[in-house]
């Protein structure tokens, strides 16, 4: 086996995973590859360095401290929900208070607003007579126009008598 | 009774204590501090190398859990997703610090763990453990990433390969593979300590 190959299996092998005929290949590696065993034991070696690297004493109270800052972000998230809480009154009052503004608004304008009202100028005037007398004159030739189709409904006696 | 009740209570694991946590009691989630943060403390620690902060930040770690065990789905062992939500935290603290980094070596030495009863200890030898312990976390943090995450919870946390995949988000090969490539580099790295 390379030796790349075998490096990748020490790890395995120092814990015991390795099957039987990886388990003799490597052994065998190690018997003649002068490097690898060398890597092999200082890998062993760096391993065991590691545990110079002691733990930290932790303070007995971590627990308590814990449940002390859960309890105190509570207390600001629920302050800041307070303010939330203050300003939703406020803001339904005033949503209602605009409905009932727009609302009076508008009844006052239905009210106030008559036809009366409506002011017309001269040339308001002079321009509707135009349109009434021109819609009539349109009439009275549509209705003259159609005479030439008529009267179909004494062709339709004559047809069913005939 | 009493004590019956206290003990089925002790044998509880982690799962049914967050199932527990989950329903509002903050007793469940008490005792799974207590199971954990001794590990989890150490694990950021070794990861940031700062005593002074590690509980704080070991607290925040605790405090997202609780925050958000109400979408707790018990797919995967309670441990690995402590770890993954410590890891994430830490890699997120490294990186601010490696941003403003102006921490001096002496109070980077200062900071470096608790290392026994430093007034009865021969101060040559607290002065060694001191300097070991400042190199480690030198060569660990000269790794990748996953490398370090890798070498830190399956030496100091003593994970199996599976969790430590699961915290990774790679195989199990891939974890050996990271073991293995971390060990070469860290004997690089240490030689002067061999």
């Amino acid at each position: 086996m390379e030796c790349e190959k075998i490096r990748e299996l020490i790890l395995d092998y120092s814990e015991g995973d390795l099957n039987q005929s990886d388990k003799l290949g490597v052994e065998k590696h190690l018997k003649e590859c002068k490097e690898c065993n060398i890597y092999f034991e200082q890998s062993h070696k760096v391993w065991n360095l590691l545990d110079n690297w002691h733990t930290v004493q932790i303070n007995n109270d971590f627990i308590p401290r814990f449940w002390d800052r859960v309890t105190t972000e509570d207390r600001k998230k629920g302050n800041a929900f307070d303010f939330f809480r203050n300003l939703r009154p406020n803001l339904v009052s005033g949503g209602v208070g605009v409905i009932i503004l727009i609302l009076v608004v508008f009844l006052v304008n239905i009210l106030v607003s008559h036809h009366d009202n409506i002011v017309f100028t001269e040339g308001d005037r002079s321009d509707e007579e135009l349109l009434i007398e021109f819609d009539r004159s349109i009439t009275k030739e549509t209705a003259e126009s159609l005479e030439i189709y008529g009267p179909w409904s004494d062709e339709i006696e004559e047809n069913k008598g005939g | 009774m009493q004590t019956f009740v206290s003990l089925s209570r002790t044998m509880e694991s982690d799962i049914e204590l967050m199932l527990r946590a989950k329903t509002g009691d903050d007793s469940a989630f008490t005792e799974l501090m207590r199971r954990h943060y001794k590990g989890v403390v150490n694990y950021v620690y070794r990861f940031t190398n700062d005593r002074a902060n590690s509980e704080d930040l070991a607290q925040e770690v605790f405090l997202r859990v609780y925050r958000s065990v109400k979408r707790y789905n018990p797919q995967a062992k309670f441990s690995t997703w402590l770890y993954k939500i410590a890891t994430n935290l830490c890699i997120t603290e490294v990186k601010s610090r490696n941003k403003n980094q102006t921490v001096s070596l002496d109070e980077m030495q200062e900071n470096t763990g608790d290392l026994g009863d430093s007034k009865s200890e021969d101060p040559s030898n607290l002065t060694f453990r001191r300097e070991i312990g400042t190199a480690i976390f030198e060569a660990l943090k000269s790794l990748s990433e996953r490398e370090r995450v890798a070498i830190i919870l399956c030496k100091y946390e003593d994970l199996p390969y599976e969790e430590v995949a699961e915290v990774i988000g790679c195989t199990i090969g891939a974890v050996k593979t990271y073991v293995h490539r971390g060990r070469m580099k860290l004997i690089e790295k240490l030689k002067t300590y061999l």
